[in-house]
């Protein structure tokens, strides 16, 4: 079946009659030739398909999209880049969708390149998703695939974070990032993701983007992302994670922005004691739909798998989350938990939360759960009876709920940041910022 | 400092306080006794503001340093910060929260309301410091969540703590005795008595003697279905006590 939209059409001009512009593309532009006609073999997806059932992205999200974007006069604040930046000393930046070398700073032993060489190619493609609608659409329009490795037995605690900026440099554009981490043997790397927007104005955009992660035996990521979007952008994520023997991806997803926003994460444990620690927040208002999409694949004996994901609704919001977890017939003593909690706030918000086991074999553990309510009334009235005024009192108890999913993060450095922009974020709660002060000022400091 | 009038109060559309009378003077400790369903937790909650109680008839006057005031329309923190304090049958857990955190925005803000000058970090912890030692808390207690998997004892010590470092002018303690052991219910006693001066006031709600063995009230009042059905001294609790609340007339 065929569909045709501006992207569809766009794609189709950009990959089938034009030529390679250099050597380094030529590889890459031959995959897009071969995936090209996959794609277009692809309906948009629906909500009669399973994985897509409650989302609210649609086919004309897209139609609007310039492709080949002018600039225009910029009037974005380089005021919340720069308090990011003194955070971090290691960082890889891409502006609008493209790498910007000359801000993109690493430490020593680690790069990131261009994916040219047909070898490294075919060998990225085995991991790249193939199959989905907005996989196939990221492989496409990118203008490169990169890749970092972090080598055998690195062992550093130091941050290395990747800030994706979007200026309103453009209008209407789409950002498709695609960034391979392969973590060879006996390797940690500590990783944040930042996806900002500087912009004064909230304009439309849609940023697509792609994270592999290859971990080796032994190899253990901390990955933490904060995403603080456009209140009118559509964000896609996907992260595909394959884990070897004895590897760890512990995972924090932070949704702060976005009027649409799809988290995509898709979990292969490979070997012996892969674990993975999957942690999730969104905190949405006004009409904001979060939609985290969880796919955990064990497929070797004793293997484990954790999520937790928190949510607050307010307004007319929407969150959905869909925790999947397939134990195949070869995971024996496999233990798996999941876990989804939500606060209501808004009287037209509402949550839709699909735990789902799928277990094909005997002697494995596996629990999940969810629950969706209002703020605790009795805890309420007990903060308040200390002379705490409403909207203090509710920002407290935020801070509570969202606690656990800061504090999943080992990194001091992190957990501060998360802290302060999610307080930051409580700002339409109340006019007065002290609590939120005082909150980044220790009192209720994590650290 | 507080007057009571013909309080009648309704929680989920039954009516459980049928005319209430009471008149609490400066310096005076109140106790408030009666059986298991009395009013007694309802009179405490709607003197605190809880939603759910709603005051169908009469009122309640608080003289708030200046002048009376009808209490009702004030907001729940608006109460804490003009100098009422519910002392909690069953503190609540607040996990996430730490105490140190929660003690030091409650007295900001009390405190500010009440033009006090605010305490740095350190010189907060210095302040609570010789209160705690009174309580016998370790330091321990400030690092934890607000309750969360403390003894009972250790809620109910908490509960002093924060009546001590709020000095409010009615502390309203509601079964504040329950789930104490004989050496934590000295401990909290001598806090409360330590709290106790000739301007402030206090109501105990209780169901036993034995609190009256170390805080002694200028007033005893027996609850029975929403209404006062006796007052007298502390005589009347040791009456209580050798012939039961039936003797009271509580349901007859």
């Amino acid at each position: 079946m065929t569909y045709a939209s501006s992207i569809v059409n766009y794609l189709t001009n950009e990959i089938s009659h034009k030529e390679p512009v250099d050597n380094d593309h030529m590889h890459l532009l031959q995959l897009k030739k071969k995936l090209l006609p996959l794609f277009k073999m692809h309906s948009f997806p629906s909500n009669s398909e399973e994985f897509f059932r409650y989302s609210k992205i649609k086919e004309s999200d897209f139609d609007h999209l310039d492709f080949n974007p002018v600039p225009v006069t910029s009037t974005s604040s380089t005021l919340l880049l720069n308090q990011f930046s003194n955070y971090f000393k290691h960082k890889i930046v891409f502006v609008d969708g493209e790498l910007s070398q000359a801000q993109t700073m690493l430490p020593k032993g680690i790069f990131i390149n261009k994916i040219t060489n047909r070898d490294e190619l075919d060998e990225a493609a085995k991991l790249l998703d193939q199959k989905s609608f907005f996989g196939l659409m990221n492989i496409l329009h990118t203008r490169n695939i990169y890749q970092v490795t972090i080598p055998p037995d690195y062992k550093s605690s130091e941050i290395i974070s990747t800030f994706h900026i979007t200026t309103d440099n453009f209008k209407q554009h789409m950002s498709t990032p695609c960034v391979l981490i392969k973590a060879l043997e006996n390797s940690y790397a500590n990783l944040f993701s930042l996806h900002l927007y500087l912009g004064i104005e909230s304009h439309y955009y849609v940023t697509n983007s792609a994270l592999y992660l290859n971990l080796k035996k032994n190899a253990v990521i901390d990955f933490s992302k904060l995403q603080m979007e456009s209140d009118n952008s559509l964000h896609i994520s996907t992260i595909k994670a394959c884990l070897d023997q004895n590897a760890i991806l512990n995972t924090q997803l932070i949704s702060l922005g976005g009027k649409n926003s799809r988290e995509n994460q898709h979990i292969s444990l490979l070997d012996q004691n892969a674990r993975a620690n999957l942690y999730g927040l969104y905190d949405l208002k006004n009409e904001m739909q979060s939609d985290h999409y969880v796919e955990i694949v064990h497929q070797y004996e004793k293997t484990y798998s954790h999520q937790l994901f928190k949510g607050i609704l307010k307004d007319q919001s929407h969150g959905v989350f869909t925790g999947k977890v397939s134990i195949t017939k070869d995971a024996k003593h496999s233990v798996s938990t999941q876990l989804n909690k939500n606060i209501i706030l808004g009287e037209k918000a509402h949550m839709t939360s699909r735990p789902q086991l799928m277990i094909d074999t005997d002697d494995v553990k596996c629990t999940h759960g969810a629950t969706t309510g209002q703020m605790d009334a009795e805890q309420l009235f007990y903060l308040k009876t200390r002379g705490i005024d409403d909207n203090q009192a509710k920002k407290m108890l935020y801070h509570a709920f969202a606690r656990e999913i800061i504090e999943a993060s080992p990194c001091g450095k992190i957990r501060q940041i998360l802290n302060d922009y999610i307080l930051n974020n409580k700002e339409t709660l109340s006019s007065d910022q002290s609590v939120t002060n005082r909150c980044q000022h220790g009192i209720f400091s994590f650290t | 400092m507080l007057k009571i009038n013909n309080l009648h109060v309704m929680v989920d559309d039954k009516l459980i306080l049928k005319g209430i009378d009471l008149e609490i003077n400066q310096g005076e400790i109140h106790a408030i006794m009666g059986p298991n369903g009395s009013g007694k937790s309802t009179l405490a909650k709607v003197l605190a503001g809880h939603p759910k109680y709603q005051i169908t008839e009469g009122s309640i006057e608080f003289f708030d340093g200046q002048e009376y005031i009808n209490l009702a329309e004030l907001e729940i923190h608006e109460r804490a910060k003009s100098g009422i304090f519910l002392g909690f049958q069953y503190p609540t857990e607040i996990p996430g929260i730490s105490n140190l955190g929660f003690l030091r925005e409650s007295v900001n803000n009390v405190w500010k309301a009440q033009g006090k000058k605010l305490l740095g970090k350190d010189d907060f912890i210095d302040f609570l410091h010789p209160i705690m030692d009174i309580l016998e808390m370790k330091e321990l207690f400030l690092d934890r969540s607000i309750n969360e998997g403390f003894s009972g004892g250790e809620k109910k010590k908490n509960e002093i703590l924060q009546l001590m470092i709020l000095d409010p002018k009615l502390a309203i303690l509601d079964e504040t005795d329950s789930g104490l052991d004989i050496d934590a219910l000295k401990v909290v006693a001598e806090g409360i008595n330590r709290f106790k001066r000739p301007f402030n006031s206090t109501i105990l709600i209780t169901h036993y003697q034995r609190l009256l063995d170390h805080i002694i009230p200028d007033f005893i009042h027996v609850l029975g279905d929403g209404k006062i059905i006796r007052s007298g001294t502390k005589d009347l609790a040791l009456e209580l006590e050798l012939k039961g609340y039936n003797w009271t007339g509580v349901g007859k």
